[in-house]
């Protein structure tokens, strides 16, 4: 059994300003506290490169590459919002987070890895088409999405996004399309950003019924979501039998978040990596990518990814019903 | 912002001398609830309903009726230059659906329907657009109301709607922010630095843990 890692130091060139939450130290969490649980020597590191540019132009507009691209060169602070500061390498960087999630897909595709989990930045799943938002210059997971079905010709990609704030940028990227289904868990709209990810969206033409939505009220911690996952992700996922699993894995769903005000703890995320797992296991042969999107406050980030990377580690469930036991 | 700023237009009408019968077919085809019925001139003679349709389908001789047997005559307008008050509050207090807008020569130019009032509000408030909410407690107005916007006035994070509650609880009145921000922390600190009240979007006293430093 052997889980890839993407993660590079490279990633640290991507600055974002002192005060900025999206920080380079984030990751730097992140790889100690993998190397304190003995996790990083278990994990099969994979060497990438930055993303042929084709890539990311297979769901973003030319014409905001350019802008993010030319942005970057112009020492621009940040593009289009605020939130989405960037510095004149930010854009080879965001190429590079694309390029090595590519990497994860191709070396689960190949069995080179049974699984994948991508410690990249910057996030990605709150980039739209046309513009970023959010922290995010280039929608990681929806690129891969498409990847997967354009150069690996799969026919069926899920996405599951537990990141506490709504995908949007991959949900408006794939809203009208069959073959992508869309998962979101996350802090109710009405009350966290972006403001979308209302029940009631739930795709629109050929893509209605594959995007789900599942806000969850501010305070909801680790019942909740299990609730959640038991009575919609997991039927839902069932019901699309995904040949690719793709997580859009945040970690500021825990409690304590500057961000936002949910109550998930280490092992909460522990659980919904095991029983991603184990739906991949029962409906994919495994195969599931995990990328990082948020998360803000370091402990709590470290600890969670930490805690989820374990459970990818750990051999498959022999019994898919004793599992599915462990899990009501 | 004016009836002309919501109103849809152009607007499909009809005439008197319609049949019902085509009547209900547009209304169900279009899946809208009512027509403006107009002249030979295109001005304002009467509304008909997808309600004074299924009435007249429940009597005799439905095939031949027409608009003019059905129909509300000389009903209520509003006019493109008329207030977005005018229309809401008259569409709410009689309870209309929508309401025909004419020009001065009473030609019907567009309706201002339920929903147009209920888009209008949306677009007020932001509530469309991607964001962040911030409410602050406002006992004082007078007072806390200036700290409030100066410090809105300092640019840390664009304001995409400020709306300051009518009603008012124990903690006073709210002044609800709709930031263009995923972090809504800096602003949220320099508020309870200036002594004011943050009280949401969940309803925590005092601020978020996150703004008072804590993490």
């Amino acid at each position: 059994m052997s889980t890839a890692l993407v993660y590079s130091d490279r990633f640290f060139e991507h600055q974002t300003g002192p005060g900025h939450p999206e920080q380079p130290a984030r990751l730097k969490a992140i790889v100690e506290q993998l190397r304190r649980d003995r996790l990083w020597d278990q994990l099969h590191h994979l060497t990438f490169q930055a993303a042929d540019e084709k890539w990311p132009a297979a769901v973003h507009d030319a014409a905001y590459l350019r802008r993010v691209r030319e942005s970057c060169a112009a020492g621009r602070p940040f593009v289009d919002v605020m939130d989405s500061a960037i510095c004149p390498r930010s854009y080879e960087i965001a190429l590079l987070a694309v390029g090595g999630v590519l990497a994860a897909v191709d070396a689960v595709m190949a069995q080179q890895a049974d699984n994948a989990f991508c410690a990249v930045r910057p996030p990605g799943h709150h980039c739209e088409f046309d513009r970023s938002m959010g922290f995010c210059l280039l929608n990681n997971v929806a690129v891969a999405a498409e990847y997967l079905i354009q150069h690996h010709h799969l026919e069926r990609v899920a996405i599951v996004d537990f990141d506490v704030h709504h995908g949007n940028g991959t949900q408006h990227l794939f809203e009208q399309r069959p073959d992508v289904l869309f998962i979101s868990l996350h802090e109710h709209p009405s009350y966290l950003y972006p403001g979308t990810g209302f029940a009631w969206e739930h795709g629109q033409g050929d893509g209605e019924g594959a995007t789900l939505n599942l806000p969850l009220p501010p305070r909801s911690g680790d019942d909740d979501y299990r609730a959640a996952f038991v009575r919609k992700v997991i039927p839902a996922l069932e019901r699309f039998s995904p040949q690719f699993l793709l997580v859009s894995a945040g970690f500021d769903a825990a409690e304590q978040d500057p961000l936002a005000h949910m109550k998930v703890s280490d092992a909460g995320f522990a659980w919904m990596g095991r029983r991603l797992k184990e739906a991949a296991e029962e409906l994919c042969a495994g195969k599931i990518v995990s990328v990082l999107e948020g998360g803000y406050n370091l402990q709590k980030l470290a600890v969670g990814v930490a805690r989820y990377v374990a459970v990818m580690l750990q051999p498959p469930g022999q019994d898919p019903l004793m599992a599915l036991k462990a899990g009501l | 912002m004016l009836v002309r700023d919501g109103m849809t237009s152009p607007v499909i009408t009809t005439t008197a001398e319609t049949k019902l019968l085509d009547v209900g077919e547009i209304l169900a085809e279009k899946r809208i609830h009512q027509l403006p019925v107009v002249d030979s001139q295109g001005r304002l003679i009467g509304i008909i309903t997808d309600r004074d349709v299924r009435d007249a389908l429940a009597v005799g001789g439905f095939e031949k009726r027409t608009v003019a047997s059905a129909m509300t005559a000389d009903p209520e307008s509003v006019r493109p230059q008329d207030t977005l008050e005018d229309a809401i509050l008259l569409l709410r207090e009689k309870r209309f659906g929508a309401l025909p807008v004419v020009d001065d020569q009473q030609r019907v130019v567009g309706l201002f329907a339920r929903f147009d009032g209920l888009r209008v509000l949306t677009e007020v408030l932001g509530v469309d657009q991607p964001g962040s909410r911030l409410d602050i407690a406002i006992q004082d107005s007078a007072e806390e109301l200036p700290k409030a916007i100066a410090i809105l006035a300092q640019n840390e994070v664009q304001v995409i709607s400020a709306v300051l509650s009518r009603r008012k609880d124990k903690e006073g009145r709210r002044l609800y922010l709709r930031l263009k921000s995923i972090d809504t922390r800096p602003l949220e600190r320099l508020m309870i630095a200036a002594g004011l009240r943050v009280v949401g979007p969940t309803g925590d006293p005092n601020g978020t843990d996150a703004a008072k430093g804590k993490h």
